[in-house]
């Protein structure tokens, strides 16, 4: 620990310089974790380049739902209802753990029968921290995002790695 | 206070701590690779001969090819995508994270100086490591950050 007075090299975690005297209580202390003020991290979701959400009818099938996801290189679709109300999320994983792996016809299946119901959504104003918290917490790749019932955008671990790197 | 840009730039691959990498040989079947996919929760498995990766098998890759028919018993080196993006366990996480962006791939496979696998690194593993550095004041902020409680604290 250099003092900032003298440039004396005192031991680490020493509270006075042994040269000078001067307080040196907290100085070498680094502050772990990531600032929260950082206002990258305070921008609500609604700022960023939501990817456009693919959506199909809880009757489709498997089969068209894979397709979807083919043209559009995407990682999953989410099922709406009727009402366009968000009931479900079907996903690249999904596709091996339940169709693939278990040899079920892609064309046989609904995709009722397969999704996962009601899905973790974020809302257009919630901060990019909380979104990252969410992400890095439940490890989902990409997630919904919601007006009331309504889904808007998708915010991608992809969006949110660029965003690092522009930041 | 680091700010995320400081932690990408000092932290590098080896430090996000054990990167588990299912892997099989380039010889076992579809049907392995499926089950290995499924139990092995990291959304890829790596092909290698003896530690070095020779390819790698995605859940993209069941998504683009499978309702194909092809037969459980394709061995997997007619699935897999080779030879498979790869990055130095020294390498930066921002390095690793410019390739992933780039190539719009959610896998790296991690090799030594020696191009011998190490691990298997996600866009998960990165968004994860990079967020638990976040202090705990940031973290239980309520999603509603215009909540407003109803009673002063401690009323």
């Amino acid at each position: 620990m250099r003092c900032p007075a003298c440039d004396h090299e005192n031991i680490p975690g020493e509270d006075l310089c042994a040269d000078c005297g001067m307080d040196l209580a907290g100085l070498d202390v680094q502050v772990w974790g990531v600032d929260p003020e950082d206002p990258l991290l305070a921008k609500p979701l609604a700022e960023l380049p939501l990817n456009k959400p693919l959506t199909l009818g809880s009757t489709c099938s498997v089969a068209e739902a894979i397709e979807l996801m083919r043209e559009n290189h995407a990682g999953c679709v989410f099922v709406e209802s009727k009402e366009q109300e968000l009931v479900g999320v079907f996903t690249e994983r999904d596709v091996t753990v339940r169709i693939a792996s278990r040899g079920r016809d892609p064309e046989q299946t609904r995709l009722g029968e397969v999704m996962t119901s009601g899905p973790v959504v974020l809302q257009r104003d919630d901060p990019i921290s909380w979104a990252l918290h969410r992400m890095g917490i439940d490890g989902y790749r990409q997630v919904p995002v919601v007006d009331g019932e309504r889904i808007r955008g998708v915010l991608s671990s992809r969006t949110v790695l660029q965003l690092l790197l522009d930041s | 206070m680091n700010t995320l840009r400081d932690l990408m730039t000092d932290n590098r691959v080896l430090d996000l701590g054990p990167l588990p990498a299912p892997r099989l040989a380039p010889n076992a079947t579809l049907h392995q690779a499926l089950q290995f996919l499924v139990r092995g929760r990291r959304g890829a498995i790596v092909a290698v001969d003896g530690m070095r990766p020779v390819g790698i098998f995605t859940e993209r890759d069941v998504l683009r090819r499978l309702p194909a028919g092809k037969r459980d018993t394709t061995p997997l080196s007619e699935v897999m995508s080779k030879p498979p993006a790869t990055i130095r366990r020294k390498a930066s996480l921002r390095e690793a994270i410019e390739a992933m962006v780039e190539h719009g791939y959610r896998h790296l496979v991690v090799v030594d100086r020696d191009g011998e696998l190490k691990g298997l690194l996600t866009s998960n593993d990165l968004v994860q490591y990079l967020t638990d550095q976040f202090p705990e004041e940031t973290v239980n902020l309520p999603p509603r950050l215009r909540q407003q409680y109803l009673s002063p604290e401690g009323a």
